[in-house]
């Protein structure tokens, strides 16, 4: 064989040879930058999910496009499930919202992972939390709380605000609101950059003034807002991040109105004539300070709530090994204010050892001891709280292990004194700190003094396992929660408030949920998952057992206490199943529920205490599908859209009393309050180049507001439309903007139920029940217009 | 093993050089791939660079005058394909379309550098296509975690093919210090459906290895 060939020969086996001829075993595939879709999907209002329960995100770029003021609730209306209102346009006198039946106060809500929720009645009260312009994310999981959520009050699932952080760079945001109703809202904000090199610090603070008149009867909402935030990198592997928001508003209430007032004359509202007082004797009368329905309502000067909060939150974060990162999250929560109408009147009483304090005493100084004096009067909430949460992120294997403990100690002072008005409408003090009406002891009146120590706790481990080829991915989880309510009643003049006593108990449960999700072929996914939640009973039902009581020195001696025990927590089981799908140009996912309510919690007949007060009145069942959908822009123009449909039945009668008689009200099978079979939302955006505009429906079917379905809401759709125009950047101002906000652009017409507390609502219309009456409500907005300038600098 | 493959040199030998050539002959369509270079993507969706292949014909032709790209040098015995000329505006080259004449000309062997080039231009080809892959998947994590967190970071992970195009293995090369976001990372490189291997790339591994460098956001900062 001739060399060539022999060569030749070689070379070619070479091709055949193991590998020396193989190069290195790998390649480099590139870089790939990965961010959160924002407006680039659904117009901002869905991101593509791959969790094991059904959620709903709202992102920046939506909270952008909305009126400033908007507030959470308002942001979260277009989602599937949500039945979300706001009492005017600009969202600053709060709102209402319901998700699968369940109102806000059954659901748990978190700011930076700190839970906000009233301590007592886990009420929730949007308006305080946050600026629009430092929010970058709001989500809710519809049915099912999370398993590492810090919540005793979430029957019906979660809802958390996460503000945006500090700038990389420094710089600052300036925003102006005017429109009409006088709106007007200035926000400046300021952010430091990154300073340091090794450890860098960023810091920014931003102030907000909000003002506007209410669309309806005379008064206006007022607030300022601060917020602030530092992120610090304190080592390679050691994160802190902290934010302070403060919040101050006093804004004037709306009079709800029955459907029969409304009809006669919607914009009726509380009255501008300030109640006289009388130079001796009863003020009680409608002539001044008594007060009846729309033909005497209250002045709207007192009918206030002025309410301070903030909240501090905090995150030290290490990641102590490379399968193991800690976290430490305290928080501190502070809430004083007062709500509701405060106009009434109370009736001086001479100095009697027989009496508490001995008696109230001349709330007028005109030496008299006989006369019903008009006061200003509310319930004063003071809530100081707080908690932290320490979670363990660990992962081995294929397990991504979360495990964690969550501890609170709230303590919530609930009281209710009085102070003096005069005849121009001057208020003592309108936050009922000072100047407050005495007791002849020299005590301080009360209506109610309340002190709960509530200690909340959750321990708490969920394991995410990624099986097939990360295809499959299962959660199981479980938690045990529990509150302890020490609750001290001390004397006071509410019913059944009279004598000192407390009373301890504790609510616990251990509950589990298990998820999973499944990629079935690339753009489809199936998920499904199972949660227990529970709702611990509000600390209202330790109020008011005091039956009987006898006074000595002007201190109770002997009382009979009526407990209105075994109250049981509210739980529910969520059952869940849907399927995503995450196409080319349109992302979608469906779920269908059903969820089991059981034990839930209202005022009705207790015929075990013989009382009509809150206790478990009997079990719901709702189930239903959400489906939303959100495209990616095609030529500019995209879309987002959600449809619920919610079949929710009362299971049990209602256990009532018609006089002192105990009767069963006929619930069984009614579908629940201010629950639409039907809710469906639309938007449609288009963005080219500066210019961006949307417009965005939204509709709400019938609503029933009474237990026995005797009286119902008319159904209705709010058309809203938004539009921004960014002009140029110049050297000092970036990115400045134009935006016009429009709110029910058609100037529907339409009610909004009043939902109270929980699952309390109106059982009939028929008044011969106890808790029969005339539901009242809120009236919608009218038309509403708002133009709002931003630039960055 | 060598004395079979002497036995059997020149069906051998054909065969290879007609691979050769028949990558050649794709070489035009593929000088896309030859300058594909890793860059930061911008678009949502990407589309794949690499075309499908054609079957190799079985029987050698001569060279036929074909605009082609060649980055690496090449010997004396191709110098009829070498000294076409290198238009970057050349359009790509037709797919193998006359019919295979008979095998009179002696087998032309093939350099070692060419033959490393079509290796080179396969693999490029099908590294894009698994870059394509992963690019229409990507996704930044959801869950309450990551909504509370909202993690930033780059991590460089990497996933190990085998010629079937199924996933052996995927871990971390270099952590981006947030839990989730590596675990976002493995997961979208562990999930995916690849293609098979080409013939021509890797030749002689039953598996390969594929770093990606994933840097997650979390959006509009505000």
């Amino acid at each position: 064989m001739n060399p060539t060939k022999t060569l030749l020969a070689v070379l070619i086996a070479g091709l055949f040879a193991p590998p020396l001829l193989a190069a290195d075993k790998s390649s480099e595939g590139g870089s790939i930058s990965i961010v959160g879709e924002g407006d680039r999907l659904g117009n901002g209002l869905m991101v593509e999910e791959d969790g094991v329960k059904a959620r709903s995100v709202v992102t920046k770029a939506a909270i952008e496009k909305a009126i400033p003021t908007a507030n959470p609730f308002q942001l979260l209306n277009m989602q599937p499930g949500v039945n979300a209102s706001s009492y005017d346009a600009t969202g600053l006198f709060g709102g209402n919202l319901r998700v699968r039946g369940f109102n806000s106060d059954q659901m748990g809500f978190t700011i930076n992972g700190a839970p906000v929720n009233d301590s007592g009645n886990f009420a929730v009260f949007p308006q305080e939390y946050s600026d629009s312009e430092n929010l970058c994310e709001l989500f809710i999981t519809q049915g099912s709380a999370d398993t590492d959520a810090p919540h005793v009050g979430a029957s019906g699932g979660n809802v958390g605000l996460v503000s945006c952080g500090p700038k990389d760079k420094f710089g600052g945001k300036f925003s102006q609101t005017v429109g009409e109703l006088s709106l007007s809202r200035t926000f400046i904000r300021v952010d430091t950059g990154k300073i340091g090199e090794t450890n860098p610090f960023k810091a920014f603070v931003s102030y907000s003034k909000s003002q506007a008149d209410k669309f309806k009867g005379e008064g206006k909402a007022d607030r300022d807002h601060v917020d602030a935030g530092i992120a610090w990198k304190l080592g390679a592997d050691t994160d802190l991040t902290a934010s302070l928001l403060y919040n101050h508003a006093v804004n004037n209430n709306y009079m709800t109105l029955s459907k029969a007032q409304w009809l006669q004359n919607p914009k009726a509202d509380f009255t501008t004539a300030i109640p006289q007082h009388l130079v001796s004797g009863n003020e009680s009368t409608t002539a001044n300070f008594g007060t009846s329905g729309i033909v005497k309502p209250a002045y709207y000067g007192y009918a206030l709530n002025p309410f301070e909060n903030y909240l501090f939150t905090a995150r030290l974060q290490t990641r102590v090994m490379p399968n193991l990162t800690l976290s430490a999250e305290p928080y501190y929560w502070y809430g004083y204010g007062t709500g509701g109408v405060q106009q009434t009147t109370l009736a001086e009483a001479a100095s009697s050892s027989t009496r508490l304090g001995n008696g109230i005493g001349d709330i007028n100084r005109n030496g008299l001891f006989t006369d019903t004096v008009g006061v200003y009067r509310g319930s004063v909430t003071e809530t100081h709280r707080p908690g932290v949460t320490f979670k363990a992120n660990y992962t081995v294997d294929n397990h991504r292990i979360l495990a964690g403990y969550w501890f609170e100690r709230a303590r919530h002072r609930q009281t209710q004194p009085a102070t003096t008005v005069d005849n121009a409408g001057n208020i003592g003090d309108l936050w009922l700190g000072d100047h407050l009406v005495m007791l002849n002891n020299g005590t301080t009146y009360q209506g109610r003094d309340w002190l709960t120590i509530s200690t909340g706790s959750s321990a708490f481990i969920t394991d995410t396992i990624s099986l097939a080829n990360d295809k499959l991915q299962i959660v199981p989880g479980l938690r045990y929660t529990s509150i302890k309510r020490d609750f001290n009643n001390y004397a006071s003049f509410g019913s059944g408030m009279g004598a000192n006593y407390e009373v301890e108990r504790t609510y616990s449960k251990t509950l589990g949920s298990v998820g999973v999700t499944y990629k079935v072929t690339e753009p489809l996914q199936v998920f499904a998952n199972v949660t227990q939640n529970m709702r611990a009973p509000s600390n209202f039902v330790l109020s008011g057992w005091v039956s009987s009581v006898t006074y000595a020195n002007g201190a109770p001696t002997v009382s009979t206490l009526k407990p209105n025990d075994a109250i049981k927590a509210e739980t529910s089981t969520n059952f869940e199943a849907g399927l995503r799908y995450t196409g080319e140009w349109i992302n979608s996912s469906i779920a269908l529920y059903e969820i089991d309510f059981k034990n839930r919690i209202a005022q009705g007949y207790n015929p075990i205490t013989a009382t009509y007060s809150d206790y478990n009145v009997g079990d719901s069942k709702t189930r239903g599908f959400e489906l939303q959908a959100g495209t990616k822009p095609v030529n500019g123009i995209s879309a987002f859209g959600s449809l619920t449909y919610t079949d929710s039945k009362i299971d049990n009668d209602f256990p009532s009393l018609k006089g002192t008689t105990a009767t069963m009200l006929p619930t069984s099978g009614k579908v629940f309050p201010d629950t639409p079979k039907w809710m469906a939302a639309i938007s449609l955006q288009y963005s080219s180049g500066p210019l961006l505009a949307a417009i965005s429906g939204k509709y709400t079917g019938k609503r029933y507001t009474t237990l026995v379905n005797d009286e119902s809401l008319d159904s209705f759709t709010k058309v809203d439309f938004d539009a921004g125009y960014v002009l140029p950047s110049t050297s000092f101002f970036k990115k400045p903007t134009f935006r016009l906000n429009v709110s029910n652009l058609f100037n529907k017409k339409y009610l909004l139920a009043n939902s109270g507390s929980g699952s309390n609502v109106t059982a009939t219309l028929d008044t011969s029940y106890r808790g029969g009456g005339t539901p009242t409500y809120y009236v919608g907005a009218p038309r509403f217009t708002s133009l709002t300038f931003s630039t960055e600098f | 093993m060598t004395a079979l493959v002497y036995q059997h040199r020149s069906p051998t030998s054909a065969t290879a050089a007609g691979a050769v050539f028949a990558a050649l002959a794709f070489g035009g369509g593929l000088h896309l791939a030859n300058e594909w270079k890793p860059t930061a993507d911008e678009a949502p969706v990407e589309v794949s660079l690499y075309q499908e292949q054609q079957p190799v014909p079985e029987q050698v032709r001569p060279p036929e005058p074909r605009r082609i790209q060649t980055s690496a040098p090449t010997q004396p015995s191709l110098r009829r394909a070498e000294s076409l000329v290198e238009n970057p505006l050349a359009p790509p080259a037709p797919a193998v379309s006359e019919p295979p004449k008979p095998a009179s000309a002696p087998p032309v062997p093939v350099p070692e550098p060419v033959r490393q080039n079509v290796a080179a231009t396969a693999e490029q080809a099908y590294i894009a296509k698994v870059r394509a892959n992963v690019l229409a998947r990507k996704k930044y994590p959801t869950g309450r975690e990551v909504s509370l967190l909202r993690p930033a970071g780059k991590v460089r992970a990497w996933v190990v093919l085998d010629r079937w195009g199924a996933v052996r293995d995927r871990g971390i090369e270099t952590s981006s210090n947030s839990i989730i976001l590596d675990n976002a990372a493995l997961r979208l490189l562990g999930s995916g459906e690849y293609p098979p291997f080409p013939e021509q790339a890797f030749v002689g591994q039953d598996s390969h290895r594929i770093y990606f460098d994933l840097d997650y956001q979390p959006g509009e900062a505000g």
